[in-house]
């Protein structure tokens, strides 16, 4: 019984499948960040059920009730007598502002599979003002810390039960600062709260700031990491933009300026760059408006929420060198023929190339760049390495912006490359021939089929552009009123003429050509007959083609 | 980076741990989802049971385990893809064969199943034998059923060279399929 190559696939084994999972290069890229995106938002979304999940059973335990009463009760008695004792000491000794811990609670719950401890910190600092004699003034300060041991039971392989123990790190402070005035003459108590933190920024969570990385790499929130593991507080100082402005007035080079703003602000807020360091400050808070300073380069830079440089706060002082050498950009010339011939070569050698400079003084052992001449702005590249052997011997395709190392790749490949470039270089410079909509599209396969032909697209071509002089036209596909084209990019049909012969393709493709869609080439999809990409295309199940919006 | 790494980097820091899991095995789960998601689930739906696997397992896996991550992983996809397909199929009235073919074989079929694995077996190592980027255009083309554009993404290549190189891929291929019976 013959089997298709389709079903097979489709029903294969566990095994099978788990071999071709283990290939990799499951989606594109594109596909790998989407699934990296909603992971994130997942872990995030735990990470807040979590803290909400945590903060109720404090509240409501009945069974701790008593025991916190009792612990409540006893602090304020301490708290009572070590103020009395500190009114009555003739001689205020200095402030101790560092907090006392006064009562510290854990409570436990458990839910069917998952149970979690939440130990709660109650740190109430007490502190008198040195300059309170007759009224004293108490400042009380309440800190609440939660840290959290997320702790779970996971089924794991087989009938074993494992206990995974995980700390998630999910720190939630709240600061409040309440302040009591009681004056020993009237025994009056006010109270008043005032707000301590001195910036209104929102803190960012762990998932926060790596999307925030992911979205910006290579960048690293030094700042945000540095508060979020408890190295720096939250409204620890930040740089000002007057306070750099005079740091480079009064320093002298870059990086005494540098260690000038560290010493104020020792994390930056991000730290990124790729071949240069490049560090920011935010100094307002947010990205709107932040200095941005590169050590290799010793600039700083005031820059805008737009990313865009708003003034050039200190650049290094220029010195002007003159160029040693005068060297042309071009070794020589060469046609794509003799570069067929050079990937055929098996001990290809730097000195191979010397015959097509333009002269002995041109030839150069280490780097020399031939211009392609018969291929427009294409060119070829060679470079030695230390032993004197080929490095990199790369043929580059200046405007498709492909390159292929012909040293490296077969002749085969080489020839397969150019053969892609040139035929899309040709679509890409085509000359648009007229325009026509998708349901004329739609329209002329149904009706022609695999036998399209360049006539047929003429009630839509320009009477200025003659076939004759052309092999390759292109005509713009437009919204129709049944079926409107993708807005996602442009949308062409490309006619490859046959030069009195049938068509050779009449493709429907974007501007980039990474979508194309054969209409007249018959492919075999493994079924009974052969069918065209764009029939291929429309039959598929789960998704529209590419160009249909 | 083996599993042990990835445990350690677990266990050391859960935004570098995460990462290393990830890059390691996202695309292993990925295929192990869709193979049994095919064809039921959108590919938003495959992307989202994926990214659940994953997620699921980066808060709950114990490090201390030592039994194999990829396996514990593997056997995490296919449970939630097979729940995900039957929440679906209750919404697309899928045939109850066809889904239960995905769990339980009759022991009649047991002789069928086990030529069918042979025969994927074999069909897979001809395919492989191919070389790349050849084996992978046909994997693609014929176990994802991506279109030749789609593949180009993945590899990086142009859409005019995948489907050159799958034209001759097929060709070899049908020459190399002759003696199992299989059509193209």
């Amino acid at each position: 019984m013959k089997r298709n190559l389709r079903d097979i696939m489709h029903s294969a084994d566990e095994k099978t499948v788990e071999r071709i999972a283990d290939r990799g290069n499951a989606a594109d890229s594109e596909t790998k960040d989407r699934i990296l995106s909603k992971c994130l938002t997942r872990m995030d979304n735990d990470a807040e059920q979590i803290e909400i999940f945590t903060a109720e059973p404090v509240r409501r335990a009945p069974r701790f009730a008593g025991a916190l009463i009792a612990a409540a009760s006893l602090f304020i008695i301490i708290g009572a007598v070590g103020l009395a004792l500190k009114f009555k000491s003739p001689a205020p000794k200095p402030v101790d502002v560092s907090p006392i811990i006064a009562a510290t609670g854990t409570t436990e719950s458990s839910t069917g599979e998952e149970y979690r401890i939440v130990d709660t910190t109650e740190t109430k600092a007490v502190s008198i003002p040195e300059a309170s004699t007759k009224s004293a003034e108490t400042a009380v300060t309440t800190v609440t810390t939660k840290n959290e041991l997320w702790k779970s039971t996971v089924p794991a392989l087989g009938d074993h039960i494992y206990r995974t123990t995980t700390t998630a790190v999910y720190p939630k402070t709240t600061a409040k600062t309440t302040k009591n005035s009681s004056r020993t003459t009237t025994a009056r108590t006010t109270t008043k709260t005032v707000t301590t933190a001195k910036t209104n920024e929102n803190r960012m969570t762990l998932a926060e700031i790596e999307e925030w990385e992911h979205k910006n790499v290579p960048s690293e929130l030094v700042r945000e990491r540095a508060i979020l593991n408890g190295v720096i507080s939250a409204d620890s100082p930040r740089i000002t933009l007057a306070q750099v402005k005079q740091i480079i007035a009064e320093s002298s080079n870059f990086s005494d300026m540098r260690r000038k703003m560290q010493n104020i602000q020792p994390y930056a807020d991000v730290v990124g760059g790729s071949g240069v360091t490049l560090i920011e400050y935010w100094v307002n808070g947010s990205r709107n408006d932040y200095v941005l300073l590169c050590p290799e380069a010793e600039y700083i830079h005031l820059m805008n929420e737009r990313g865009k440089k708003a003034e050039e706060l200190y650049t290094p002082p220029r010195v002007t060198t003159q160029p040693v050498t005068n060297k042309p950009e071009y070794a020589g010339a060469i046609t794509i023929n003799d570069v067929f011939e050079l990937s055929k070569k098996a001990d290809l050698q730097i000195s191979d190339f010397r015959r097509y400079c333009s002269s002995d003084d041109h030839y150069d052992e280490k780097s020399m760049k031939f211009h392609v001449y018969d291929r427009g702005d294409w060119y070829l590249k060679v470079e030695s390495n230390n032993s004197g052997g080929i490095a990199i011997c790369s043929l580059v395709d200046n405007v498709g912006k492909h390159s292929i190392d012909i040293y490296r790749n077969s002749y085969d490949d080489v020839l397969n490359a150019v053969n892609e470039w040139t035929f899309t270089q040709a679509i890409t410079e085509a000359p648009l021939a007229g325009t026509l909509t998708l349901d004329d599209v739609i329209r002329l396969h149904n009706e022609k089929g695999e036998n399209l032909n360049a006539s047929d697209l003429s009630p839509y071509t320009n009477k200025n552009l003659s076939f004759a002089y052309n092999s390759v036209v292109k005509y713009k596909v437009i919204d129709g009123e049944n079926n409107k084209v993708t807005k996602d990019s442009n949308v062409y049909l490309t006619l490859v003429l046959g030069n009195g012969r049938p068509l050779i393709t009449a493709m429907l493709h974007n501007n980039d050509l990474s979508h194309t869609t054969d209409m007249i080439n018959l492919v075999d999809y493994g079924g009974s007959e052969k069918i065209t990409q764009f029939d291929a295309e429309w039959s598929r199940n789960c998704e529209k083609p590419w160009f249909i919006e | 980076m083996t599993d042990k790494d990835i445990k350690q980097l677990m266990k050391r820091s859960a935004s570098e741990g995460f990462k290393a899991l990830f890059d390691e095995y996202w695309s292993y789960v990925y295929t192990i989802v869709f193979s049994i998601l095919r064809g039921i689930g959108s590919k938003n739906d495959i992307e989202d049971c994926t990214a659940d696997v994953l997620s699921d397992v980066m808060m709950n896996y114990d490090t201390e385990h030592e039994g194999s991550l990829k396996a514990y992983l593997g056997t995490s996809a296919k449970r939630r893809a097979i729940d995900m397909r039957r929440s679906l199929s209750s919404r697309r009235s899928i045939s109850i064969e066809e889904d239960e073919s995905l769990l339980l074989r009759s022991e009649d079929n047991i002789e069928a199943k086990a030529e069918s694995s042979h025969i994927s077996a074999l069909l897979l190592q001809r395919i492989e034998e191919l070389g790349e980027p050849d084996s992978t255009i046909i994997i693609q083309k014929y176990f994802y059923d991506r279109s030749s554009a789609e593949t180009a993404r993945i590899l990086g290549m142009n859409p005019i060279t995948v489907r050159s190189r799958l034209r001759r891929a097929l060709k070899k291929l049908k020459d190399a399929l002759t003696d199992l019976d299989i059509t193209l």
